[in-house]
Parts: structure tokens; C-alpha cells; sequence
């Protein structure tokens, strides 16, 4: 059994249909994209899981079962909007929010004194939350998900006001517990993130399942029959080629059904061009996004 | 249940870390207790050094002064009065003379006409500091016990006729069974009408309680809303259920309340049992300490009530600044008890018909209950019926907004509707 698994739930809020149909497991030990333009349904489906909403219809199981009171300690849950108190100082809106979760008061010390000083913000755990810059307060926010130390942990856009330091640092964290086995279900909106963290994606859009599986080979299944080259000089007509394209200063390559791309390469290396980068064309999962919410190409 | 303390503690220490909350709930009590102290101290002091009552029959340090009768009337002096303060002169030559030499403070001219005319003349130097113009007594009783033929006995009943002004208010004697009245003034209420203060009483408990409500339950409002604004409601809705969030705010909220309010009744009742001659109070008054225990007792019920209301106002407003017509809405039987309970006792209409039962209907109760019993005797069965009631009231409306305290409700962004809010209440409750 996966620790989540959603099966076709559906949430209406008066005459606006939030989700229609939407289903998938998140497996233990995984990161787990769950991606979708504004208003697609995201959100709604999170707060589904975590039994803040009830679902018109489907089903939902939190690990192992339907939600309950004891289950919750065991969820980290970060809302897109930050859920701190903002009049009260940083250190004492962390320990009052951990030992809701049922932390013992010197463990949740310990280990937020261990993780305000690997985010920089010990010096700053004094100060009240309203105080601390956007940066910051996100880093706080994320030390409040993962105070209570979750075996689950549901976080809505984790990078948001983050420089390229700390992104690295939010990006290591989130590395570091899927190593040690902990299940991290991630909306985001910035594809890069994605690509370099998540094992499998969900794409919703209007509330419905459009793209699910594994990460690679959805980029796979959307790689087309092309390939990427560059080279030193301009490429000339090649049997098999339906077509060439510029693209950063590398040519793309639309092949014939029946081309394979050894073809390709065998009758460049036959004509004696010189070769600086020969590749399969494989789509960033930004141009999947956009072929799939805009083209409605999902494969 | 211990997540429950830690809410309950968090609000305490919200609470108790604000500024204004200590300034109303510790700091207005204490200084209203400072300055009664404050101005007590100056009395005794000044007392100490005795030159204040009026009462002919004590003695203190006197200035010396002198007369000349003209009238014949003076054969003798008062033998309570110290003696030597008084001294008699043939004519104005030797009193103007002893004036200038500072042997004598003033001097007195009783003309022969005085019986005809009722004047006399006071001749005081020009250079003479600020006086005290209480010692102009002296002279009056002299010429009283004199006018007397030396009776000092019917001098003095003449001077002080009324030794003890008992009186009575029909209404407010019939409701406390006291047809007499002897005791109006012995404890507060509108009965006692030589007392303005002893009459205000009631209007100013109903005041307090009113403040008090409002100040508590818009604590409670304004922690749940800012909870939804800035998005932690989310968060706390992942680690605790509604139901405890709301038993423990309330919990919290409420216990800052009932301090706050047993620091206001507290000092009112130090003011009027210690204030005595400093807030002009009959020896005989005092502040009945069953009426604390009745209105603590009120205040809790009528906080959970409040409270309860204005929480589940709270779960429905999407946004704070959107709140104030919901809140009156919530807040409209508490305006109506607090108006009555401030013009019934104005109107010596407290134990009328309007003010009984609104004393009972438990939407009211909490303030005009408590004005009734700082009025007058309120009858046992009446306390125990609107106790009850108001209990009744509490299990209802708390089952209700608990029932509205979902996530559904608290994280929509629905406009807040009263027809929402009164279905919402009339079904849960």
C-alpha cells in the first residue's frame, strides 16, 4: 500500500467544479510532482488528501487508511500562502506550532536550533516573523513543515522568494529525506525544480488527470522523432530529414517515421561532418507543460 | 486534551504580551484603587492636623478672635468651646489695636439691630493670608446657644435637626420585601436617593460587563480571524481538530476575561467598601460580596454565549475588515441589555417588568441580571432561572459554532451572509 493513494475524487464549491476527476498513488520514499496551471485544481486536491476538505465523490487513502487526529502528527504540510503568526517572535511560533504536532519540547528545540542555524536564521530567531524578510519567513515556513520530522510531507510552492543559495539548500533538504525514506508530495510551478527533484508527476488541468508516471519517461514519450546536433558549419539537405530547425545555436532534426536516428548519424559521419553534439530531442518539462495545457497534446 | 493546554496557553501569552490588554484589565482597576488610596492618605493627613469638620461639639486649634456686642445678646460663651478663642471687647478702638498687634486673627461687630436684622460685621486685616473660613461657625453657635439663653442642648438640636435622614423609594423597598426602606443606602442600588453615587452603581456594572463582554469575545473574533487572514489556520487545521481549537481559545480567552473582570468588579469593590467618607458613602454601606460571586458567575456565561457567537462569526467572514456588520449582528440582544441595564436603574425602573425578563432571556441576561442584582434583592428562584437558561443557551450555541468551526467554512472565501449564519446556527444548535 502507498501512502497516498487518491482514487477519482471530485470537489465542487457551489456552481465552480474545483475537481472533476482526479486519481493517483504517491509512493513511499519519492518526490512527487503534482503540477497544473492556476486554478487547475491543485490546491483543492491537497486539502482533499489531507482531509480538510471533504471530497464530493472518490476516495482517498493517508497512510494506510482514512485521516485521523493520531495520522496528522505524522504530515508536514506547507500552504502556498505562508501560515505563520506574524506578530509573535520566529522561535516561539516554531515551538508552539511543533508541540501541536505532539513534540516533545526539548526534542523540538534541539532540532530547530539545528535547523535555524543550517537555514542562517539563528540570529534572527528572536525577531517576530513579521520582521524577518520574504526569504526568510519561506525558510521558516519550511522549518515548520519539517520540525516535527513528518514521514509525509505535503509542500506547496517550496522555492518561492528563495535566491539560488537557498534554493540549493531547500533542494538538498527535500534530497536528503527522500534518502532517508520520507514521502514528499511538491507543487510548483517552476519546471526546473521539478525535473531535478521529482521521481514521478501528476498534471492536472480543470480539475482532471492529464499527465501521470514517471518523470522520464513522460519527457521520453514526448521526445518526438528528433535529434539535436551542432556543428562548425550549416547542415545541407539529409535523406530521412523531414525538416531542420535553429534552436540556441544547435540544429533540431525532425526525422521521417521510418528514420532512426543512427540513420541520421551514420550519413552525417558519411558526408565528413564535424559533429560538436549529437543527441536524442528530448522536451523540458516546461514545453510538455505548455504542449499539454495549450496544444492539449497529452500523449 | 494537552493539545488543547498548548492552545489555551498560547492565548494566554498572546494576551497577557499585549500593551492594551494589560493597560484595561490591570492598569485602570489599580489606578482607580492608587487614587482613592491616594487621596484617602491626603485626608488622614489633614485630618491629623484638624482644622476640617464642622461639628460644634470638637475642639481643635483655633484662631483667636474677638467680638464687640452691641446688642447685649452674648452673656455667655459655649463652654465646649476651647476657651480664650473668644474674646470681648468694649469698642472697636481696643479690638482694632489687639488686630494690629496680631493678638487677635478678626474680630466681630454685632450690631444693636442684630435681632431685628440678623447681620453682623467680620473686620479681618487686609495683609491677612488666604483663611480658613470654616471657623465662621464659631461666632453662629455663639450666638445661637446665646439667642437659646444658654441651652446648649436645644442650641445644638437646632443647629443639626436631622441626625438621621431615613429614606425611602416605594418600588425599590417593595421589591426587596424591606417595606421600611431603613437600609436604601447600606448597599448599592437605585433606593438610595440621597447617594448619587450608591444609585449609579447598577448603571456602572451593567457598563463594565458590556465593556467587559465586548472586550472578550472581540479578542476571540480577532484571533480567529487573523488566523484565516494570514493562513496559519491552515496549518493548525493539520495538527488539531476544529472543536479543539475552539474549546481552547475559548478556554483561553475566556480565563483572560474573567481575570480582567475580577480585577474591575475587585476594584470596585475595594473603591465603594474602603472609599467611605472619601466618596461621601453612609458608614452603613457596603458591597455585598454575593453579588461578585453571582456576577463572576454571569460573566462566564455570558462570555461562553459571546463568545461562541462571535466565533462563529469568525468561521464565516472571509476577511476582518468585512467584519463589523457581522459582528453587530452577533452583538445586537448584548446592545439591548446594555442599554436597559444602564437607563432601568436611571429610571428607578430596575425590578420592572421589561428589565425581570430580560433579566432571565439569556441573550440579556448576563448584563441586566447583574445591574438587578447590584440594584436590589434579586428573588432566588429569578438567579437560578436565568442561570440556568443561560447555561442551556451556552450548550446550544457552543454545539452550533463548534459545528461551524470546519474547514469548509473557515477557509471559504464566501461572503458572510446573517441568513448563512442564523440557518447555520438554528441547525447545529
Amino acid at each position: 500500500m502507498h501512502p497516498i493513494e487518491v482514487s477519482q475524487i471530485a470537489k465542487s464549491f457551489g456552481d465552480t467544479q474545483a475537481v472533476v476527476d482526479v486519481s493517483f498513488d504517491v509512493k513511499g520514499g519519492e518526490i512527487f510532482g503534482l503540477l497544473g496551471p492556476n486554478g487547475a485544481g491543485k490546491t483543492t486536491a491537497i486539502r482533499i488528501v489531507l482531509d480538510i476538505f471533504q471530497p464530493d465523490r472518490g476516495k482517498v487513502s493517508i497512510l494506510g487508511g482514512p485521516m485521523s487526529e493520531d495520522k496528522k502528527d505524522r504530515i508536514g504540510y506547507m500552504p502556498e500562502e505562508r501560515g505563520l503568526y506574524q506578530d509573535i517572535p520566529l522561535e516561539r511560533c516554531l515551538l508552539y506550532l511543533a508541540s501541536l504536532k505532539g513534540t516533545p519540547d526539548q526534542k523540538a528545540r534541539k532540532t530547530l536550533n539545528d535547523y535555524l542555524e543550517r537555514f542562517d536564521l539563528a540570529e534572527h530567531k528572536s525577531k517576530k516573523v513579521k520582521e524577518l524578510s520574504k526569504g526568510m519567513q519561506q525558510k521558516a515556513q519550511i522549518i515548520n513543515t519539517l520540525l516535527h520530522q513528518p514521514e509525509l510531507i505535503i509542500i506547496d510552492e517550496p522555492f518561492t522568494a528563495l535566491d539560488p543559495l537557498n534554493l540549493q539548500l531547500v533542494k538538498d533538504v527535500m534530497q536528503e529525506l527522500r534518502a532517508q525514506g520520507v514521502t514528499i508530495i511538491m507543487s510548483t510551478h517552476q519546471m526546473q525544480q521539478v525535473e531535478e527533484l521529482c521521481d514521478r508527476i501528476l498534471l492536472i488541468n480543470d480539475g482532471i488527470n492529464v499527465l501521470y508516471g514517471n518523470l522520464d519517461e513522460i519527457r521520453q514519450r514526448f521526445s518526438g522523432h528528433a535529434v539535436m546536433v551542432r556543428t562548425g558549419s550549416n547542415l545541407p539537405e539529409l535523406p530521412g530529414v523531414k525538416d531542420i530547425s535553429s534552436h540556441n545555436g544547435d540544429f533540431k532534426l525532425t526525422l521521417m517515421e521510418d528514420t532512426t536516428p543512427q540513420d541520421v548519424l551514420k550519413t552525417l559521419t558519411a558526408r565528413d561532418i564535424i559533429l560538436e553534439k549529437f543527441e536524442i530531442a528530448v522536451p523540458t518539462l516546461s514545453e510538455i507543460f505548455i504542449r499539454v495545457i495549450e496544444e492539449g497534446d497529452a500523449k | 486534551m494537552k493539545k488543547t493546554f498548548f492552545i489555551i496557553r498560547q492565548e494566554l501569552i498572546n494576551t497577557f504580551s499585549r500593551p492594551s490588554y494589560l493597560v484595561v484589565a490591570f492598569g485602570i482597576p489599580l489606578l482607580a484603587v492608587l487614587i482613592l488610596g491616594g487621596v484617602k492618605l491626603i485626608q488622614s493627613r489633614s485630618g491629623e492636623e484638624g482644622t476640617t469638620s464642622t461639628n460644634p461639639s470638637e475642639t481643635w486649634e483655633m484662631e483667636i478672635e474677638g467680638y464687640i456686642d452691641q446688642s447685649g445678646l452674648i452673656q455667655v460663651i459655649p463652654p465646649d468651646l476651647p476657651e480664650g478663642h473668644l474674646i470681648s471687647y468694649e469698642n472697636a478702638g481696643q479690638a482694632q489695636q489687639d488686630l494690629a498687634s496680631g493678638k487677635i486673627s478678626a474680630y466681630y461687630i454685632i450690631p444693636p439691630d442684630y435681632l431685628d436684622k440678623g447681620e453682623i460685621s467680620y473686620v479681618f486685616p487686609e495683609t491677612r493670608p488666604l483663611i480658613d473660613t470654616g471657623q465662621e461657625w464659631v461666632m453662629k453657635w455663639t450666638l445661637l446657644v446665646n439667642l437659646m439663653g444658654g441651652d446648649l442642648e436645644a442650641a445644638d438640636q437646632i443647629w443639626n435637626p436631622v441626625w438621621n435622614l431615613d429614606e425611602r423609594n416605594i418600588s425599590a423597598s417593595a421589591a426587596q420585601g424591606d417595606l421600611d426602606g431603613s437600609e436604601a443606602c447600606s448597599r448599592p442600588g437605585s433606593a438610595c436617593e440621597s447617594n448619587d453615587l450608591i444609585r449609579y452603581i447598577p448603571s456602572i456594572m451593567a457598563a463594565l460587563f458590556f465593556v467587559s463582554f465586548m472586550n472578550s469575545s472581540t479578542m476571540l473574533f480577532t484571533s480567529i480571524g487573523t488566523e484565516k487572514e494570514n493562513r496559519t489556520l491552515e496549518v493548525l487545521l493539520l495538527s488539531i481538530s476544529p472543536r479543539q481549537m475552539l474549546a481552547g481559545k475559548t478556554i483561553g480567552l475566556a480565563s483572560a476575561g474573567l481575570l480582567q473582570t475580577m480585577f474591575w468588579i475587585g476594584a470596585v469593590f475595594i473603591i465603594f467598601n474602603l472609599g467611605g467618607s472619601t466618596l461621601n458613602l453612609p458608614a452603613e454601606f457596603t458591597f455585598p460580596t454575593y453579588i461578585i460571586v453571582w456576577s463572576l458567575i454571569f460573566f462566564v456565561g455570558g462570555f461562553g454565549l459571546y463568545a461562541s457567537l462571535m466565533a462563529g462569526v469568525g468561521a464565516l467572514v472571509p476577511k476582518m475588515k468585512d467584519a463589523g456588520a457581522a459582528n453587530l449582528i452577533a452583538i445586537s440582544p448584548l446592545l439591548l441589555g446594555y442599554i436597559v441595564g444602564i437607563m432601568a436603574p436611571l429610571a428607578e425602573l430596575a425590578n420592572a417588568v421589561i428589565p425581570i425578563i430580560l433579566s432571565i432571556f439569556p441573550f440579556t441576561s448576563p448584563i441586566v441580571m447583574v445591574m438587578r442584582l447590584t440594584d436590589s434583592v434579586v428573588p432566588l428562584w429569578q438567579l437560578l432561572l436565568s442561570v440556568v437558561l443561560l447555561l442551556a443557551t451556552n450548550i446550544l450555541i457552543n454545539r452550533a459554532t463548534a459545528a461551524m468551526f470546519q474547514a469548509q467554512n473557515l477557509l471559504s472565501g464566501q461572503p458572510f451572509s446573517a441568513k448563512r449564519y442564523f440557518k447555520l446556527l438554528l441547525e447545529r444548535s
